[in-house]
């Protein structure tokens, strides 16, 4: 898994029931705005996000309306599962291929 | 007129528009069932942004906007049919004499088994192709975590060395959704490091953008 996605997942994991929209989970990873929307469609694709339109009037509220993202209840379970086995993977080179061990380089 | 050529236009008439524009082309490089969505939502996020980071969020947006049609349009590449590999002539008669003599749970434990378990050396001999498989999985996936650390302590040269092994490795993972998911993480780093100014590095003769 990825530093951005991994980054993206903890944002939604502090509070996996609050919904949350682009610009906010941008602010609150500290990634670049307009970055996370792959990162966001792979994981709705994927069973993990689900998003839903902000229920409101855009003539009344004077502009488009937001997309909400939220981590489903199986979601946040993987996603807690798949930040600890990212923790420990880096650990399987050293296993597996012994010469590579020590860093990419 | 190219799009291209309108947006460079009309940036000299307004800033703002421009950055409408760079966010429309952004929208058009979607599928289209998917355009309607991303429009509006990416249109109240720049609407929300401070004038002086407009720009900058249009051209990210227009920077990731492949990388997000390739995700919107990953269900039709994963619907390809794996083509079957045929089963070596060694591996069949191994796994012919362990189910004889010790019985069909042992063959099929080691069919289950991963790196590290005990029945790992006997998948190696009786599912050779399989086990070569899951360890490419493992070590692309170790060094996709690599590449993700190297990346973020700037150490670009590091991260691309590590995304080459993990493009090596997914060379032989027969699991299509393992192999699909560690190729779409490759390839969010590689958005990454393409925003990066780095010097000779991102010119590779594999082609990393």
């Amino acid at each position: 898994m990825t530093l951005p996605t991994q980054l993206v997942i903890r944002t939604l994991l502090y509070e996996p029931t609050r919904e949350m929209y682009g610009l906010e989970i941008c602010a609150a990873a500290e990634l670049p705005s307009g970055t996370i929307h792959p990162i966001l469609a792979r994981l709705e694709q994927a069973g993990w996000l689900e998003s839903r339109w902000e229920d409101v009037d855009p003539t009344e509220k004077g502009r488009p309306r937001r997309r909400y993202y939220r981590l489903t209840s199986d979601g946040a379970e993987l996603a807690r599962t798949a930040l600890a086995r990212a923790a420990t993977s880096s650990a399987a080179v050293a296993r597996l291929r012994p010469h590579l061990a020590g860093g990419a380089a | 007129m190219t799009r291209a050529r309108i947006v460079v236009l009309t940036a000299t008439e307004s800033p703002r528009h421009a950055c409408r524009c760079l966010v429309a082309l952004a929208v058009c490089t979607l599928p289209a069932a998917q355009r309607a969505r991303y429009a509006e939502e990416f249109s109240d996020e720049l609407l929300e942004l401070p004038h002086g980071e407009q720009l900058g969020y249009a051209l990210r947006l227009l920077g990731r906007s492949w990388a997000l049609r390739h995700v919107l349009n990953d269900s039709l590449r994963n619907s390809r049919v794996p083509r079957p590999r045929p089963i070596p002539v060694f591996a069949t008669v191994a796994a012919v004499l362990v189910i004889a003599f010790s019985g069909v749970g042992v063959g099929v434990g080691a069919r289950a088994a991963e790196p590290g378990d005990r029945l790992w050396s006997l998948t190696k001999v009786l599912y050779t192709e399989h086990a070569r498989s899951v360890e490419a999985a493992v070590v692309a996936r170790a060094h996709l975590e690599q590449a993700s650390d190297a990346l973020a302590q700037g150490r670009a040269g590091e991260a691309l060395i590590a995304l080459a092994r993990v493009e090596d490795e997914l060379q032989v993972v027969d699991d299509q959704e393992s192999r699909a998911e560690q190729e779409m993480g490759a390839e969010q780093l590689r958005d990454v490091l393409a925003e990066r100014p780095l010097s000779g590095v991102l010119t590779g003769k594999r082609g990393y953008r």
